[in-house]
């Protein structure tokens, strides 16, 4: 009953016409950066933060950013399919058939079983994240400095293994964002660490700062090497609405895929890409007819666009009632509460139960403007290819630059974000996933303090991890999920 | 192995020494029951060490993908092969004219102003970087920064500066 009485007050916040405009504005951004190549949702959320500072309230905030970040897997399907054009990571296994069926004819049936699919898992994935979290917030309640240290270290290090990118680069990149949170006072010594004498380092580095710089500058100067001129679009998109066959053969992989994303998405560094990857493999697996996967089955389609976006909802869960940011784009969320004074996790609920309901009915309401954003639009989203990225590429660079300048008013921040930047360039040069740096800096003051308070409770010995039955179970959890990930790369590698 | 995974290894392991000598030395351990400021930047640079040995090792035995998969896509190590060095090492002209037109905006902007500093930015990138007419150039000059002076001051609230050099 609680749940109900809760989700009636999220739907009142989230219903008056401010918040109706911000999950509005964010529904369509969010397809716009799904639609535009080289500008993902982690980018975005990140370009956006400053205005996170003007924003008056943190409920509003948090609906435009939650609906920038599911917004983008809607629109991500729409190049895929018409351009074989992944507008960004979760939609390039929706290429594959996708695309085959756009060049069949089908590209109309294509798009309109992606977003309906999309909306469908959206919708579930929405109601497991209000029936689950509440649940999981009361028992995180009861997490002392020793549980949160495992818990935020577990998550950074399933974040790391699971993402399916280089475990060693990973790593390297979880350590150095680890370091780069240490950098300004120390909370507890009051001593400075690494600002070399450079007053404005004092404070440490701005979050902000750093995710615009490594997500939006990196990625500017990245695709500037190699920006295509926008292709003309000339697929015919012809019929929407999916005709009875294709509803019969897409049913199954549209829950398969809702219920695969919905759990891979809980997983720090499960979220919207492995989900869909996983959804595609398995309905390969269990079709009748295996081999028109590639040719443009619409089970290609279906499963995938469902299981990433159930993942996008499902991956609120373990911000919203622990605190963890399983992916970068959470993580920004995660900065933006932050920003407006409030500290996601446990006492979310409890403290802050306007935003907690109130996001999580916006994302109901969301899912909606989406799905009527998606498909009779569609032929307008497509137009947006023809932004020549001569132009969108300056005006983010200074989207960026005044962002950054703004926070605190200094022109030290500009030169940070283009050092940021730089960093984030030669990242994507060498091949590595930016994401655990910017979780590992989220997440870095809180592992820093309870692991100096669980040292404190034990008298000096590492031990307490091992003794406390929570923190041993998720030590014990990662150890099982890190074997048997160890297993398959084994099995994978040839002899 | 490619040079640049190889270079870029042996700075991170010298990026770990300092990191872990800086914080024994004047940041300072503490004691177990009470860390002090040094003591996770010190295992923070321990890490780094290992872990950048071991990227190094790792990369070099094996063997890369191909040249142009993406980041950690369909490969453990997300190791990159010597195809990519002159891409990596190379000049990519258009990103360092568009970095050296930001790093001027930046030194810019406090002292001629918001307006002056955009305006010589946009011209800056369409002349050098996108090599457009002139009057294209102009046009979208005046449009970008006339729209973000709206945007950020008006409907965000920002406060830019007018400059320090100007009367």
């Amino acid at each position: 009953m609680e749940v109900f009485y809760g989700l009636i007050n999220g739907f009142a916040i989230a219903l008056t016409p401010i918040n109706l405009l911000f999950c509005f504005l964010g529904a369509v951004l969010g397809t716009a950066v799904g639609v535009l190549p080289g500008l993902g949702p982690a980018a975005t959320i990140a370009l956006l933060l400053p205005i996170a500072y003007t924003i008056a309230s943190p409920v509003t905030a948090i609906i435009l950013m939650a609906g920038i970040f599911y917004g983008s897997m809607y629109g991500g399907s729409t190049t895929s399919i018409l351009l074989n054009l992944p507008g960004e990571a979760a939609s390039v296994v929706t290429c594959i058939d996708g695309y085959q069926m756009a060049r069949k004819g089908r590209a109309g049936v294509a798009l309109g079983i992606a977003a309906i699919g999309s909306f469908i898992a959206g919708t579930v994935g929405v109601i497991g994240l209000t029936l689950f979290a509440p649940p999981i917030a009361e028992f995180a309640l009861s997490f002392g400095p020793p549980e949160k240290f495992s818990l935020a270290l577990v998550g950074l290090l399933m974040a790391v293994t699971l993402s399916g990118a280089s475990i060693i680069k990973g790593l390297i990149l979880m350590v150095i964002g680890l370091l780069l949170a240490s950098v300004g006072i120390d909370p507890i010594s009051g001593k400075t660490r690494f600002s070399f004498g450079v007053i404005e380092l004092q404070s440490g580095f701005d979050f902000v700062t750093l995710a615009m710089g490594v997500f939006g500058l990196g990625e500017i100067f990245y695709n500037l090497e190699s920006a295509a001129k926008a292709e003309i679009v000339t697929t015919r998109v012809g019929q929407i609405w999916p005709r009875k066959k294709d509803w019969l053969r897409s049913r199954w992989a549209m829950l398969r895929g809702t219920l695969i994303g919905f759990f891979i998405g809980i997983i720090p560094g499960g979220g919207a890409v492995i989900s869909s990857l996983v959804s595609y493999a398995v309905e390969k697996k269990v079709s009748r007819h295996p081999e028109e996967f590639g040719k443009g089955a619409i089970e290609g389609v279906a499963g995938p666009e469902s299981a990433n976006n159930a993942a996008s909802s499902s991956s609120f869960i373990p911000l919203l009632t622990l605190g963890i940011p399983g992916n970068a784009s959470i993580a920004m969320i995660f900065a933006a509460l932050l920003i407006k004074g409030v500290t996601p996790g446990p006492f979310l609920l409890t403290e802050h139960p306007d935003i907690f309901w109130g996001v999580i009915a916006s994302m109901y309401l969301g899912n909606v403007m989406l799905l009527v954003l998606n498909l009779p639009l569609v032929g307008v989203w497509v137009q947006l290819l023809r932004v020549p990225y001569g132009i969108l590429a300056p005006v983010v660079l200074l989207f960026t630059a005044i962002g950054s300048y703004s926070i605190q008013n200094q022109a030290f921040d500009i030169y940070a974000l283009i050092g940021f930047g730089i960093f984030g360039y030669m990242l994507r040069k060498l091949r590595f996933e930016p994401g655990p740096l910017v979780l590992a800096f989220v997440l870095g003051p809180m592992i820093e303090a309870s692991m100096r308070q669980s040292l404190l409770m034990s008298g000096g010995s590492f031990l307490i991890f091992l003794e406390r039955p929570i923190s041993v179970s998720l030590i014990g959890i990662f150890a099982v999920l890190a074997i048997v990930q160890a297993a398959a790369t084994l099995r994978k590698r040839p002899k | 192995m490619a040079k640049a995974e190889r270079i870029s290894a042996v700075l991170l392991v010298a990026g770990g020494v300092f990191v872990a000598a800086y914080s024994f030395h004047y940041l300072k351990l503490g004691l177990m029951i009470s860390p002090g400021a040094g003591f996770l930047p010190f295992l923070c640079g321990i890490s780094i060490i290992i872990l950048g040995v071991l990227w190094l090792l790792t990369a070099w035995h094996v063997k890369p993908p191909a040249a142009n998969a993406e980041a950690g896509e369909g490969s453990e190590t997300g190791a990159i092969s010597d195809e990519d060095v002159p891409r990596i090492w190379g000049l990519p002209r258009k990103m360092l004219l568009g970095l050296a037109v930001l790093i001027a905006y930046g030194w810019l902007f406090e002292r001629i102003g918001y307006f002056l500093s955009t305006c010589l930015f946009m011209f800056g990138w369409q002349t050098f970087v996108e090599k457009e007419s002139l009057l294209k150039t102009v046009i979208i000059t005046a449009l970008s920064a006339t729209i973000l002076y709206v945007l950020f001051q008006y409907l965000l609230g920002f406060q830019l500066p007018s400059g320090t050099w100007l009367p």
